[in-house]
């Protein structure tokens, strides 16, 4: 196994439980409850980069397919990417592939994470609405309304948050050497 | 975890937990496929299928349905957008949309198809216990070149590991700061900081730790193969499946 | 049972001038020398802090020397790690951290699988294992329902599996009741009579000193005292580590299990 590659599987695995478990997670926050699902494949693109990134959330969303309850309301099946929904999962996959290439270029730029998050929200709003308006057969103004507008504040909110996260767990995983907070004993 | 598998798998011995996890992986494919192509006459002998083999093997629980509740809302939306949108001949006209025969023909079908679906997989789950499904893959996917399928099913073990791990974790941590009073504080911000980035670090440290607990356990990408035999019931069952598959497409 | 061990003095590890320094620069070990023979009970005492868990995780290579060199065996272990990684087993100190399989079978089982052994002599392994650590009767429980004791007997299972000549035991009591010390000291015991090389590190040596043959003190990454037990445990308050209570009133260390 290459260098490191062991250690990368294994954060790849935690990230995509983490995906599921924010798929269980819905934070109470004004009128619309805000899902943890996207967040964790923002933070998966920032902290694993583009492959690894990709892999975790491949594991995530083939275990879904294979029906394991991981999607939202534990819910799962292949079911869940015909649904109405289904073009979100789709897209998590360009996303953070397109975040990780992103953020692989200037590893630790705050800046950086930041417009890698904005463009993987952008790809998968991109996916989920064009699958919407497919499926429901109403025009791309109004699957817009639907399902981009409502989630923009929450989305930017998620997208910083992710930011900071990566920015405070990079040292742990090793993979950029900054020092280390945490010495586990 | 406790939550998660409570709903996704039954303990029992009954003659479909102990089929081959592949030839219950491969039959789902086939009947999606099918479920998805099937004109009204086969969908209803898959439904008749689906619904006997749930009786058959008492797999109505109320968890079904508190877990299908969101679905079943989703299609039930989505079926009233297809119906009012699609164009066609006009059944009602209202301001902004008309209901059209064509649309609600569309509509019924495509939520039945997708109900189908979820509920075969729902079958599959119930009797397929998780590391059976991890070997499946790993063993359907081997003989596929450039795809590595044991490194796919150990992620997929690793990952159904870490869920229960997760929320111990914000177990954990939740009732230590009660125990410190963060309830009190307003801030949702600061309070989602309080329980999220510790909980994240902590996490992180241990998968640190496992990698290193896999790696002093010689971990590698080749290891012995899962032991399924694939039987006699196993190879009747998947033609079973194919013979009423093909059935359904056809009439 | 206390026939097998070997008269003769074979160095099975042997660490010469080992310093290791982290990415981030902070300093691990520093000149550390020692050499560990075969079937001895070694005892690595030493504060929080001190270096023991980075030296334990270079007898195994994973970590390796930034200088000197580490041999198990002969074997430098920069040469080989899966080689050395068979040779020796570590059993780490959170033993959760370390669950990897669904069952206390499967667990148990991830070494041999890795090995590649076929599936038969997986079993045998795993039995065997299981019954050095009397968790036979647990084989098909989920790992996470057992009792802490349990736990930590079942790490100690998955590294058994894997035939090691050295069984390295990182903190093995911590956070653990009782009956529960009792229960793996007594495993461990019988393991080395059966002829295993042991190493186990330890902040508080009061729980097993009675059986060590020879004790290492550790202090900020380097061995600042190492023999008998009998000599230098009366000494230990000076390296930060609690003085067993029966060398304070100058008695011999009495055993946790009588
Ligand atoms: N991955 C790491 N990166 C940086 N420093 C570390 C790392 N692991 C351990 N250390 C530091 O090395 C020293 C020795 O740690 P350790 O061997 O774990 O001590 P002990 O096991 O005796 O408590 C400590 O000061 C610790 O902070
Ligand atoms: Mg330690």
């Amino acid at each position: 196994m290459p260098e490191n590659g062991l250690k990368k599987m294994v954060f790849a695995s935690l990230c995509a439980a983490l995906t599921a478990a924010g798929a269980f997670i819905a934070i109470p926050i004004g009128p619309v409850p805000i899902v943890l699902q996207n967040f964790f494949v923002l933070l998966t693109g920032l902290l694993l980069g583009s492959r690894w990134g990709a892999a975790g959330v491949g594991v995530y969303l083939a275990a879904g397919a294979l029906g394991l309850p991981v999607f939202a309301q534990g819910t799962g099946g292949i079911g869940r990417f015909l649904g109405p929904t289904g073009g979100y999962l789709v897209g998590y996959l360009p996303a953070v592939f397109v975040i990780g290439a992103i953020t692989e270029r200037r590893p630790g730029r705050m800046a950086v994470d930041i417009f890698a998050g904005i463009c993987g929200s952008l790809v998968i709003y991109a996916f989920g609405i064009a699958w919407l308006s497919w499926i429901t057969r109403m025009g791309l103004e109004k699957a817009l309304a639907v399902g981009f507008l409502p989630f923009i504040i929450g989305d930017a909110l998620k997208i910083v948050a992710a930011a900071a996260a990566a920015r405070l767990l990079r040292p742990i995983l090793g993979l950029y050497t900054l020092k280390a907070p945490i010495a586990p004993s | 975890m406790a939550r998660l598998s409570l709903f996704a798998y039954q303990t029992g011995k009954s003659r479909l937990h102990r089929i081959d996890p592949r030839c219950k992986l491969l039959s789902l494919a086939a009947i999606s496929l099918t479920a998805l192509n099937a004109d009204p006459k086969g969908l209803l002998i898959l439904s008749l299928f689906a619904l006997s083999l749930m009786a058959g093997f008492s797999l109505f629980s109320l968890g079904l349905f508190s877990r299908l509740r969101f679905l079943l809302l989703f299609l039930f939306m989505v079926w009233i957008a297809r119906a009012l949108f699609t164009p066609g001949h006009p059944l009602v006209s209202l301001s902004f949309a008309t209901l059209t025969r064509e649309g609600l023909l569309q509509g019924t079908m495509l939520c039945w198809r997708v109900l189908l679906v979820v509920l075969f997989s729902v079958v599959f789950t119930a009797t397929t216990r998780t590391a059976q499904i991890r070997e499946a893959l790993h063993r359907l996917l081997r003989p596929l070149p450039f795809l590595p399928s044991k490194r796919l099913a150990d992620m997929m073990g690793l990952m159904i590991r870490f869920i229960p791990v997760i929320f111990g974790r914000m177990g954990e941590i939740l009732e230590a700061q009660r125990a410190r009073a963060v309830d009190n504080r307003k801030n949702p911000v600061y309070r989602m900081k309080r329980l999220a980035l510790p909980l994240l670090q902590g996490l992180f440290v241990d998968a640190h730790a496992l990698s290193e607990a896999m790696e002093a356990r010689c971990y590698r990408q080749q290891a012995t193969p899962p032991p399924l035999p694939f039987g006699n019931t196993d190879r009747a069952a998947l033609i079973v499946i194919l013979i009423l598959c093909l059935g359904c497409l056809m009439v | 049972m206390t026939a097998m061990k070997s008269p003769l003095l074979h160095p099975l590890i042997e660490i010469r001038d080992l310093t290791h320094r982290f990415p981030d620069g902070t300093p691990g070990l520093s000149h550390v020398n020692l050499t560990f023979h075969e079937g001895s009970f070694v005892v690595i005492a030493g504060a929080n802090g001190s270096g023991k868990t980075t030296l334990l995780k270079h007898l195994n290579a994973l970590l390796l020397p930034t200088h000197g060199t580490v041999r198990v065996d002969g074997e430098d272990t920069r040469k080989n790690p899966l080689f050395i990684r068979q040779k020796v087993g570590l059993v780490f100190q959170n033993p959760d951290q370390q669950i990897v399989g669904e069952t206390v079978y499967d667990d148990t089982a991830f070494g041999p699988e890795n090995l590649m052994l076929d599936r038969r002599r997986v079993r045998e392994r795993v039995r065997t294992a299981l019954r050095a650590v009397s968790l036979s009767e647990k084989a098909e429980q989920p790992p996470h329902l057992l009792s802490g004791g349990e736990k930590r007997r079942l790490a100690i299972a998955g590294i058994l599996a894997m035939k090691p000549r050295v069984l390295a035991l990182d903190e093995p009591f911590s956070s653990l009741d009782y009956p529960g010390i009792r229960e793996v000291l007594r495993q461990v015991l019988a393991l080395h009579r059966l002829g295993a090389t042991v190493i186990v590190t330890t902040h508080d040596v009061e729980k097993i000193i009675a059986h060590a043959e020879r004790l290492v003190v550790m202090q900020k990454g380097t061995v600042a005292a190492d023999g008998p037990p009998d000599q230098i445990a009366s000494g230990l308050e000076r390296f930060g580590v609690r003085v067993p209570c029966a060398f304070r009133w100058g008695r011999r260390a009495e055993s946790w299990l009588d």
